[in-house]
């Protein structure tokens, strides 16, 4: 309804405070934040990818390792099978071959037979139950580490531990059988060696990528030490691939290899975790990145139109805390009320005026704080300026005898509806005062004025009396000497007195005007003719007009032309035209000098021309010849056209000359508002400014 | 013929007024508006005087006066005004008015002025009649006779005119007694006296005294 804050303690609060400058750092503290959890969030997500990343593997590793340990086992007992019924078939010879009764073409056939069932088969060896080896196929094969099995082997009840053993052709493992016999025979252990390249292969097939499989054994100091991988596998002359503990405890997963001394490990590639956290890592650090100047260009944003909405407030502010100095450093009253009345703001010079505080006036209405006469009078005016949307001025009485000047104007909200009045109260005593000295001073300079003029006419005057002066002394002593002779015609004595009376009657009428004229008073306004006006104030003049031999023509356009005037001053103004014609003419000495008087009408004013046959004026003379002490007469004091001009203003009239006119001269134009409601009553002041 | 007062004045009422007065005290009165109609309504021969309001619309007083003297006419006038000042009343009197008389006034001092300027008028008519009956006489001596009288204005004897005209004194003693008889004087005192007032040998002998 009324702009924001425009009540009383809303301008305070305003003013008070300026919690404006916290908003930046706010923002950037709300940036931080934001960009911290946002990090955060990222830091978790990548982790959580990690874990997942890792469970992943961890779950594949543990799936290949199984697969690979359930496939090991199936071809470490296929193969303990088919070692077993080729050690059942070959029995015969086996057994032929450890009694030494066995040849060349038994071992032939044997081999023959292990390469048909075994591709693989690196080597293969018989050997008693005290590990002497009896039978060897060429290859020199056995070893410490062999004969160690070998013992195992029979003591344990025929358990074989697979285990490689690593030998300068080759590194292979042994299945070992006994060779079954008839009880109470020499116990004989058969047993094959092959290459772990079927193993290779199993592990090849099962290895996911990024893993490796291994098959180890355990090495001292808890070294692993790799036996079998997918690539290759340990030969003797190779060296020992030995996995650090350290290292080791990075295996994905591991699991024994039931029958065999191995275990089955999944290790990871060094580059499978470090390529995946890298690589989340910088999609983490690009998300970051962008997250982060995405905040700081909304920052940015949002700090840019902060600053704008700050600036735009700022300014508001400032207009509003520099409107609010203002009207409270105004020694005026200005006050806000609404629609019904209720004051919205006052400033703090009204406060004092009706002698209240500010707040016992905010929020409450005249009839709660005036007495209800003036009240009513303020609601009745308030209601005029809301219904009528003008503006209103007055005078209006206040405390001590002073005279305050209320101004009153609609307010209007957003939408243009009347939210209301503002009101301004000026103390205008003082200016009453000065304005009332100006106008005695101005009274009494239009007084002299006026005495210049009669002593100006004063000849006139004059002899303008002496006429009828004169005839009355003639008539008187004519009817002295009528009655002296005794028988005096009575009728024609009757005519003489009435003549005489008269002329006495004359006499004292110009005597009457004159005294008028000079009368030191307060101006009295009447509606008058204008026509009828002229005529009389040209009448003061015509003795002088006749002395100079001016002619002089009253022009009227139309009858009845009214004014409201005050005669004597306006009587003047035209006897002072008058006389300026008068010296402009008798000062070119042209002849004829002609005086033309026109009242007329024009639109809403009436006008009086008052033209002359002089020789006018030079555009420089024009245009001074209303100011004060501006004369161009020897003798003159310059300010007949002065006062002139006061009094047509007084009168809410204009004066005005051209240069040249009708008939040569200099024509004056005095212009005054049309009276047209004479019959009325005078109208009420409405601003009383004028006075007069 | 009796003479008039001719009464100039603008003033319609006041006019009226002194013309009543002045009629109550036996004047003949003949009154005018405005000068230019009293220059219309004059004849020259008409006796009286000139009662003349100084301040007219048209000619004034003032310029009436000097009119009627640049036309020869010798009516003697009496200003009246209702306000007048001194440098106009000088010029008025300078004029030759009779008298220059401030409204209201004493009617006995117009009335004196006025029987005045009657008696003045009077004798000023008479003057010129004789000198227009002198006139007419001089017209009749011969250019000889003419000659003769001048030197008898200036006082020569006969002796001496005879001898200044180288005439005999016989001659100059006829020419004397016809310039008599046609002058119609008495005496030598009588032709002298005509002949000054004319104008004759007085002019003459201030040309010889002072050329």
């Amino acid at each position: 309804m009324f702009p924001s804050g425009l009540d009383g303690a809303g301008m305070q609060r305003a003013s008070g405070s300026r919690w404006m400058g916290r908003t930046g750092p706010m923002a950037l503290a709300y940036s931080v934040v934001f960009i911290g959890v946002v990090a955060a969030l990222l830091t978790w997500q990548a982790q959580e990818r990690l874990h997942g990343f890792s469970a992943v593997q961890r779950e594949l590793a543990a799936g290949a390792v199984s697969g690979a340990v359930s496939q090991i086992g199936v071809r470490v007992s296929e193969l303990n099978r088919s070692v077993r019924i080729l050690a059942v078939e070959e029995a015969p010879r086996l057994r032929r071959l450890a009694s030494g009764a066995g040849d060349a073409g038994d071992l032939a056939a044997l081999r023959r037979r292990v390469q048909a069932f075994f591709p693989e088969v690196f080597a293969f060896t018989l050997v008693d139950g005290f590990g002497d080896i009896l039978i060897d196929s060429g290859h020199d094969l056995v070893g410490d580490v062999c004969r160690l099995d070998i013992a195992d082997f029979v003591l344990h009840g025929h358990q074989q531990v697979l285990r490689l053993h690593p030998h300068p052709l080759g590194s292979h493992f042994d299945v070992m059988v006994p060779v079954p016999g008839r009880p109470g025979a020499q116990e004989l252990v058969f047993f094959i060696s092959l290459s772990p390249e079927s193993l290779t292969r199993v592990l090849a097939d099962a290895q996911p990528p990024g893993h490796r499989l291994v098959l180890v054994t355990e090495g001292a100091g808890g070294q692993a030490v790799v036996d079998v991988s997918a690539q290759s596998w340990r030969a003797a002359e190779e060296p020992v691939e030995i996995i650090p503990a350290a290292q080791w405890v990075r295996a994905l997963y591991q699991a024994p290899v039931p029958g065999t001394a191995w275990i089955l490990a999944d290790l990871p590639e060094a580059g499978l975790f470090e390529e995946e956290r890298e690589r989340v890592w910088s999609e983490t650090a690009v998300l970051m990145v962008g997250v982060v100047l995405a905040a700081g260009l909304m920052m940015v944003w949002s700090w840019r139109t902060e600053r704008r909405r700050m600036s735009a407030e700022r300014l508001l502010r400032d207009s509003h805390a520099t409107l609010s100095a203002v009207v409270e450093a105004m020694a005026d009253g200005v006050y806000l009320k609404d629609r019904a009345g209720h004051y919205r703001l006052v400033n703090e010079a009204y406060a004092r005026s009706l002698g209240r505080s500010r707040s016992a006036l905010l929020g409450r209405t005249d009839m709660e704080v005036l007495d209800p006469e003036t009240a009513e009078r303020n609601r009745s005016v308030e209601h005029w300026v809301m219904r009528s949307g003008r503006v209103d001025m007055r005078e209006e009485p206040a405390d001590g005898d002073r005279t305050v000047l209320g101004t009153r104007a609609p307010v209007y909200n957003d939408a243009g509806q009347v939210a209301g009045v503002v009101g301004v109260r000026q103390d205008v005593t003082e200016l009453k005062q000065a304005e009332e000295v100006l106008r005695r001073h101005q009274l009494e300079l239009a007084h002299v004025d006026r005495l210049s003029i009669i002593g100006e006419l004063a000849t006139g005057l004059a002899h303008e009396l002496n006429q009828p002066l004169g005839a009355v002394v003639n008539y008187a002593k004519a009817s002295l000497k009528l009655v002296r002779q005794g028988t005096p015609d009575r009728q024609r004595l009757e005519q003489v007195l009435e003549e005489t009376v008269n002329q006495a009657m004359r006499g004292s009428e110009i005597v009457r005007k004159t005294r008028e004229f000079v009368r030191k008073g307060q101006p009295h306004f009447v509606c008058t003719d204008l026509e009828e006006l002229v005529r009389q104030a040209a009448g003061f003049a015509a003795s002088e007009l006749r002395a100079r031999k001016v002619s002089m023509e009253i022009v009227a356009t139309e009858v009845g032309i009214q004014v409201r005037c005050d005669r004597i001053q306006l009587e003047q103004v035209l006897l002072n035209l008058i006389f300026n014609a008068l010296e402009a003419m008798e000062e070119a000495q042209l002849v004829p000098r002609r005086l033309r008087l026109t009242i007329t009408r024009s639109g809403r004013n009436a006008c009086i021309l008052v033209a002359d046959s002089g020789p006018g004026l030079d555009r420089a003379q024009c245009a001074r010849v209303f100011e004060p002490f501006y004369t161009t007469r020897r003798e003159g004091t310059g300010m007949g056209l002065a006062i002139c001009r006061t009094i047509v203003e007084a009168h809410g009239g204009h004066i005005d000359v051209q240069c040249r006119g009708e008939l040569g001269g200099a024509v004056f134009e005095v212009s005054l508002p049309l009276e047209e409601t004479c019959d009325e009553e005078m109208p009420r002041e409405s601003t009383g400014l004028s006075g007069r | 013929m009796s003479p008039q007062v001719f009464l100039v004045d603008d003033d319609d009422a006041y006019r009226r007024s002194l013309r009543f007065l002045l009629e109550s005290s036996g004047f003949n009165v003949r009154d005018f508006a405005s000068a230019e109609a009293f220059l219309r309504e004059y004849r020259e021969e008409l006796p009286g005087c000139l009662v003349l309001d100084l301040r007219m619309p048209g000619l004034s007083g003032i310029e009436l006066q000097d009119q009627l003297r640049h036309d020869g006419v010798e009516l003697p006038i009496i200003f009246i005004t209702g306000h007048g000042d001194v440098p106009v009343s000088v010029q008025a009197m300078k004029g030759g008015a009779i008298d220059f008389l401030e409204k209201p006034f004493d009617d006995a001092q117009l009335m004196d002025r006025i029987r005045e300027a009657f008696a003045l008028d009077a004798r000023r008519r008479a003057e010129r009649e004789e000198r227009e009956r002198v006139a007419a006489r001089l017209q009749r001596l011969t250019r000889r006779e003419n000659e003769v009288l001048a030197l008898l204005v200036q006082g020569y004897s006969n002796k001496e005119i005879a001898e200044k005209l180288d005439v005999s004194h016989r001659t100059v003693e006829v020419h004397r007694a016809r310039i008599m008889h046609k002058m119609e004087a008495g005496s030598l005192a009588e032709l002298v006296q005509a002949a000054v007032r004319f104008g004759i040998g007085g002019k003459d002998e201030s040309t010889h005294s002072f050329g």
